[in-house]
């Protein structure tokens, strides 16, 4: 029933009053020829009021005669009377119309893509590049992209893809991208090279699987001394060349040193700060601003954008978005000695981390020690024991 | 005769209004009564309300009742509800 109510109002109904001595038969008549009342309310002996579809209205006519009843219209609501009502506004109309079709057209082009890209190896701007040659780019129609044209397009010009995934969402084109993972190196087996040291440092453990062994546990070796030997010379068999291939571990000794500053730089909005907005339409960055050009020497910048939509997925090409710039001064903020060697001993930490041969290098054991230099400046060292794999393999030309 | 229709609107589990022709009144609250397949409506005041059915003449009595929905086949009275009666044929007054 109420679904029918909506569409009475869509149609037009009439609040109407009805007066006589024979109601009951009015509405029994009424109802019998399926018309449609409601809110049928008495107001007195002889009179009533009630709700009539506009249709209907028109079909009641012999009714009241018949029953000599008087009618008197009270209201009338409904779509139709809203119309008629504004008959000559034809502007509005056309707005609306406008409107709509806008929307619609819109909505038939991309204007935002995404791209879940899980890995670094390739730059985004490539990646727009590759997919605006293949035709996915913001502003294209969406009938005219073909997804696995474009996917396969991408997979073939970089090769660092493995698998793509174009999926279009409303106006929005969600591309997936799956890195290649490299298949293991196999180590190449047919050079023959010898097996020197990365660093200094005194033997652990040697495994040699192939070659002739130099050294044994517990030698001191230096930077490059030749660990395992290439060249088999007996004499049998004279002399071979073999891919001498061993694993040697042993403990090395790394150091670094910073200098303790005593004071860290600390960025601090002193409180000036310009906005500038821009209000874009399509591609177009309509400025809202006088040219005012930013004048601190030091400032934050916060970016933001606000894309005009409807829903998750249906973004249409108009946002604003607005620069903020924040003066910043630098200030030194003074730091205890102690922060100040904390600090010195990460950085000099970081360096070592990067001298290390692998990820699977072990740190046995750390000393920190602090020295002043001549200058008045204290110096941090930090010293690491390691247990390393210090083969490295050298070609025999 | 009518025994014998009920008990084989029984055996086929056909709604007895269906198949018997009678109406069906459906009382929610103190507020609202749904009669569906009536015949005419004979009395309709603020405080009484008759409608005929098949064979009987039901009487709605309350105060302020209003006809919320009328069609050839349901009528749905709305108030506050006092009493819902069943009588013979009376004469219409």
């Amino acid at each position: 029933m109420f679904a029918i109510r909506i569409l009475n109002f869509l149609k037009g109904y009439v609040i109407v009053n009805v007066e006589g001595f024979f109601l009951e038969r009015f509405l029994n008549i009424a109802a019998h020829r399926r018309i449609y009342l409601w809110n049928v309310r008495h107001l007195g002996s002889a009179k009533m009021r009630l709700s009539i579809s506009a249709k209907g209205f028109t079909q009641i006519h012999d009714i009241v005669a018949n029953t000599q009843s008087h009618l008197s219209i009270a209201a009338k609501r409904g779509l139709p009377f809203i119309v008629y009502k504004y008959r000559r506004r034809v502007g509005i109309a056309i707005g609306l119309f406008i409107f709509f079709v806008m929307i619609f057209v819109l909505s038939r082009f991309i204007w935002v893509i995404d791209i879940e890209y899980a890995g670094d190896k390739v730059p985004t701007d490539k990646i727009y590049g590759e997919l605006a040659a293949a035709g996915l780019k913001t502003g294209s129609f969406i009938s005219g992209v073909g997804k696995d044209d474009v996917a396969r397009h991408l997979m073939t010009n970089i090769s660092e893809f493995s698998w793509v995934g174009i999926n279009i969402k409303g106006t929005r084109g969600i591309v997936q991208i799956k890195e290649r993972m490299d298949p293991p190196q196999m180590p190449d087996e047919s050079k023959p090279c010898h097996i020197v040291a990365a660093r200094a440092g005194v033997i652990e453990t040697i495994n040699t699987r192939l070659g002739e062994q130099c050294v044994s546990r517990g030698d001191a070796v230096s930077d490059g001394q030749l660990l395992v030997s290439g060249i088999a010379d007996s004499a049998q068999l004279g002399v071979r060349y073999t891919h001498a291939t061993s694993e040697i571990i042993a403990r090395t000794w790394l150091e670094s040193s910073s200098t303790a500053e005593d004071f860290i730089l600390v960025r601090n909005r002193n409180g000036a700060k310009k906005s500038k907005h821009i209000i874009s339409i399509f591609s177009w960055n309509i400025p809202l601003f006088l040219n005012e050009n930013v004048d601190f020497a030091e400032f934050d910048r916060e970016t933001s954008t606000h894309n005009l939509r409807l829903g998750e997925n249906f973004i249409l090409p108009f946002a604003f978005k607005y620069d903020k710039f924040y003066s910043v001064d630098i200030d030194k903020q003074p730091i205890s000695a102690d922060e100040a060697i904390a600090n010195a001993a990460a950085k000099a930490r970081a360096d070592l981390t990067q001298k290390l041969i692998s990820g699977d290098s072990k740190i046995l054991g750390e000393e920190v020690s602090t020295t002043t230099a001549p200058t008045g400046e204290l110096i941090v060292t930090v010293s690491w024991e390691c247990l390393e794999n210090i083969g490295k393999q050298e070609e025999i030309l | 005769m009518k025994k014998l229709r009920e008990k084989i609107a029984d055996a086929f589990d056909v709604p007895k209004d269906v198949a018997l022709g009678q109406s069906k009144i459906v009382i929610i609250g103190e507020q609202e009564v749904n009669i569906e397949n009536y015949h005419g409506i004979l009395e309709y005041d603020t405080s009484i309300v008759r409608i005929k059915t098949a064979d009987k003449i039901i009487r709605i009595i309350g105060s302020k009742l209003e006809i919320d929905t009328i069609t050839d086949e349901d009528i749905q009275i709305v108030g506050s509800i006092k009493a819902v009666e069943w009588g013979a044929f009376e004469c219409l007054p």
